[in-house]
């Protein structure tokens, strides 16, 4: 580890990154704030990587606590926090893990009425969510804010992530939803429902895979560093075959 | 007809033996339309396309759990 950084609390956590990017570039990280949808398989993972990678601030959403089927995957969960509201147990664990980056967290539902209040300041929105239809409310949020979405999901062994702004297609074109242009009445979200089919299979590497992507996505948007993959392109694997990893253009 | 299929990684030869759409090929799959987005030789199409000899259908399943 570099001497330089050796009794500065902040800078000595996240030392051995230091020669991934300058200080400058950092110090723009350690003055980012970024808010995650969700705090359970996808969310933990990005949450803990954000705050070991020395993120400024967290914003966290999420309406649940956590039960014993949680444990397979989400990281925030152990059973000390059964039954505890997700937002506060995350709250917790990342205090122990970097007491230097600011937390707030938000025990309640995202809709339509309160997701511009939720996500207004932000410099980048990471989805973790589990349905389409806050994704879609998320979206459009995101792209009436101008602020970049990080988009994952997962099903079963299955991942996908990429990145949306107001230069690429949004994630309901992509993806051909019969929402686009529409408000979110009861028939359209009807029409979102009929694209899914129950709860999807999860098992534990995935979602943690596609949260510590996400979370690097972050770092890169702000630092500067590396290529960001942006919609239409998007990064899709099934773990069970390595070879499956692959960037598509959809 | 043959045609190929690629869901996911995976890759299979298919044939139909009438009413050569993507729509009947879904139902044979037993895929809803709904649930992905389908593309033919590397383009976007809707379910009345027609398939024919050689083409290489890809089915991107829309996913949605966290």
């Amino acid at each position: 580890m570099p001497t330089r950084y050796i009794g500065d609390g902040y800078w000595e956590i996240i030392s051995r990154q230091m020669s991934i990017v300058t200080k400058s570039q950092q110090e723009r990280f350690k003055n980012a704030e970024i808010t995650v949808i969700g705090t359970g398989g996808i969310g933990g993972a990005t949450l803990e990587m954000l705050a070991r990678q020395g993120v400024g601030k967290l914003n966290f959403v999420d309406k649940d606590v956590f039960d014993l089927s949680n444990l397979n995957r989400q990281v925030m969960s152990n059973l000390d926090a059964l039954s505890i509201d997700k937002t506060l147990a995350t709250k917790e664990q990342l205090r122990k893990i970097n007491p230097y980056v600011k937390t707030n967290r938000i025990s309640q539902e995202v809709n339509e009425d309160n997701v511009e209040e939720i996500i207004e300041g932000s410099d980048i929105l990471i989805d973790a969510v589990d349905n389409l239809i806050t994704r879609v409310i998320l979206t459009r949020a995101a792209n009436k804010l101008n602020i970049p979405y990080i988009h994952g999901a997962i099903h079963g062994t299955s991942g996908q992530i990429t990145t949306f702004t107001n230069k690429t297609p949004t994630y309901e074109e992509l993806f051909r939803f019969p929402s686009i242009g529409k408000k979110l009445q009861d028939k359209v979200r009807e029409d979102i429902q009929k694209m899914t089919r129950g709860v999807p299979p999860v098992i534990g590497p995935v979602p943690n895979i596609v949260g510590c992507l996400e979370a690097m996505e972050a770092f890169k948007l702000i630092t500067g560093i590396g290529k960001v993959t942006y919609a239409p392109e998007l990064l899709t694997f099934d773990l069970l075959d390595f070879k499956s990893f692959e960037v598509q253009q959809i | 007809m043959a045609f190929k299929v690629k869901i996911g990684n995976k890759v299979k030869d298919m044939k139909l033996d009438d009413n050569k759409t993507i729509k009947n090929l879904l139902k044979k799959l037993n895929v809803s339309s709904e649930s992905v987005v389908t593309k033919k030789n590397g383009e976007i199409v809707i379910e009345d396309e027609i398939i024919d000899d050689g083409d290489e259908i890809q089915l991107i399943r829309i996913i949605y759990g966290g």
